[in-house]
């Protein structure tokens, strides 16, 4: 059974458009990656699942279960960091979590349904929540017995986290999960979701860093404009993908012994008494380019993923990309905003 | 019952600090009375007070006990206690979506409705604890300060009518909070909403062509001076504040049920 299958989702609010004709399915099991820019509609599909939002049209099974009509066992099952971590400022770490807590006790099920890992510590196991809720703070290097309000934006984040992953839900829908985490918690964020995928729990995250989805995903969809644009194995994707490539060599080169399969826009320039050669190549074709590459004087040599804007630009053409870019710049100023 | 139970906790201070006011609140009106109430000028100035002014203060003559605890304190408690209740209401559900806690709570199996069930009983006991508070005050000052002749049995009448208006009024704002998705603005709002129902009723109350105001407004039905003379509250009175009040928590039920969070 799939853990999340969304059919024709679309809403609108008024006249903007949230998601339009949005379709996929998230296997059980697998870590499905939901990548696309500001405003593209990723946080209206999560928010419907989680039915926070009612959808215009179409609908969402969670689980097997219907997101709208069984919310509350839907709910129940699923572990949700939202984009933006709403804590309640005036209590200690300790406290919320405490809180978010005291709502699963009693009256969670037991098992992990279809889907999840052995050994998973369930809502109503109050001993195994604290003892995972111990653990994660212990990882995550938080004290939580600080007043949340007194927390710095990364910290929040590691609560929310926390909160998310503490029940041993059987579904993890995440929103931008490593947002104000600094590289170190990242590595560490990531080390628990390989966790998770060990114990066979299933994991939505949205994101806008490439990179990051690479690394955890199985899958991963790009939503544009609040529909699906692409849907791929990250290995697959990983394979098509367009890398750049700056190489120095410390003498003469003709340009003829780069002109390979799989290369692309390239040039090469006379740099002293070596030269300079800036193209970009097929991820299936590194191999090659590689080999031909030791061939020659290489002095030096960088290989650089490409980022969010080129993988649209690349399957979307420069409209896309800008729009990429704009999401990014605001994003920016907005990060600025918040200090 | 866990969103009641916590609501409730978080407000305690609040309720603390507006116990607090009330009850010294309480004790100046008492001890006042030798002063004020059998003062013979200030009796006559209150029977040449326009009659809008004694629509407000409640129409029981000020020379005797009852009478002047009516003006001082009984006429504006619903207001005071109604006002708390506005605040508390207007800002509960405003407030969790306003700071995005909304998300972290209905993420968890938490039903919409038992939410703002949560809320409104939480601002509710508030509102009963205010108005008992202050008139527990009220009968222990009396004794304190040595005064007789008051129908002291009736005040706990009194202040249920009160609390009634009061959580009648919490329940529109409670409502407003679930249309307003800014603390600060629904706040406003709803504190705005009940002192304009108030002297919405002062005209209901001194204008035959305006008295319908009266009639739609919960102030209307509180009569602290008919409570006092006659003991009892009237079913009327009391049926319509609780028809009120579940009015617009059916309302802020339905309203929040079917809203999206974004």
């Amino acid at each position: 059974m799939p853990a999340i299958v969304v059919e024709s989702l679309t809403k609108f609010y008024g006249r903007t458009r949230g998601v339009e004709e949005l379709s996929l399915e998230v296997r059980e099991g697998e870590v499905f990656g939901f990548l696309g820019p500001n405003g593209s509609g990723k946080t209206t599909a999560i928010r419907i699942l989680l039915d926070f939002i009612r959808p215009t049209r179409g609908r969402a099974t969670v689980l097997g279960l219907d997101a709208q009509r069984d919310s509350m066992e839907v709910r129940r099952r699923v572990g949700y960091l939202p984009g933006e971590p709403g804590l309640y400022d005036h209590m200690t770490g300790e406290e919320y979590l405490a809180y978010m807590a005291s709502f699963r006790s009693g009256g969670a099920r037991g098992g992990r349904g279809a889907t999840g890992g052995a050994g998973s510590p369930n809502g109503h196991d109050r001993r195994a929540v604290a003892a995972r809720r111990a653990d994660l703070s212990r990882r995550l290097d938080i004290d939580l017995g600080r007043r949340i309000k007194t927390l710095s934006r990364g910290m929040k984040q590691k609560v929310a986290i926390i909160q998310a992953f503490m029940h041993g839900a059987d579904l993890l829908v995440l929103d931008e999960p490593t947002s104000g985490l600094d590289p170190l918690m990242q590595h560490v964020f990531y080390g628990i979701l390989e966790e998770e995928r060990a114990a066979g729990r299933t994991v939505f995250m949205s994101s806008h860093v490439l990179s990051e989805v690479e690394r955890v995903c199985d899958r991963v969809a790009i939503i544009r404009g609040g529909r699906i644009a692409l849907l791929e194995v990250v290995e697959d994707l990983k394979r098509k993908r367009i890398k750049k490539v700056h190489a120095t060599f410390a003498g003469p080169i003709e340009a003829g012994s780069l002109s390979l399969p799989g290369v692309r826009d390239l040039t090469v320039k006379p740099s002293g008494s070596g030269a300079v050669a800036e193209f970009r190549v097929e991820g299936g074709a590194v191999p090659a380019v590689v080999r031909a590459l030791g061939s020659l004087p290489l002095a030096d040599m960088v290989i650089e993923n490409p980022s969010l804007e080129d993988i649209f630009f690349e399957f979307f053409g420069p409209e896309a990309a800008a729009e990429v870019a704009r999401a990014h710049a605001i994003e920016g100023r907005e990060g600025r905003g918040q200090g | 019952m866990r969103v009641f139970r916590r609501s409730l906790w978080d407000e305690k201070s609040a309720i603390l600090i507006w116990a607090l006011i009330l009850a010294l609140y309480a004790v100046f009106g008492v001890s006042s009375y030798k002063s004020f109430g059998q003062s013979e000028t200030l009796n006559q100035l209150m029977q040449g007070l326009p009659e809008y002014m004694l629509a407000m203060f409640g129409g029981l003559p000020w020379g005797t006990v009852d009478g002047y605890l009516n003006t001082e304190i009984f006429s504006f408690l619903s207001l005071l206690t109604a006002l708390y209740a506005a605040l508390f209401g207007a800002s509960a559900l405003a407030k969790e979506q306003d700071s995005h806690t909304i998300e972290s709570l209905l993420a968890q199996p938490v039903r919409r409705w038992s939410v703002v069930l949560g809320k409104f009983g939480a601002m509710a006991v508030g509102a009963v604890l205010l108005n008992l508070v202050l008139v527990a005050t009220v009968v222990l000052s009396l004794s304190v300060f040595g005064l007789e002749g008051a129908s002291a049995a009736t005040y706990p009448i009194v202040a249920l009518a009160s609390a009634l208006t009061a959580v009648a009024t919490g329940a529109l704002a409670l409502f407003v909070s679930t249309l307003v998705p800014d603390q600060s603005k629904a706040a406003a709002y709803g504190t705005g909403i009940v002192i304009g129902l108030y002297f919405v009723n002062v005209i209901g109350q001194i204008s035959d062509k305006a008295k319908f105001l009266s009639h739609i407004n919960p102030f209307g039905y509180y009569r602290s001076a008919s409570i006092i003379t006659s003991g009892r509250i009237a079913w009327g009175d009391a049926a319509f504040l609780v028809g009120f009040t579940l009015a617009f928590l059916a309302l802020a039920v339905w309203w929040f049920e079917k809203k999206d969070l974004t």
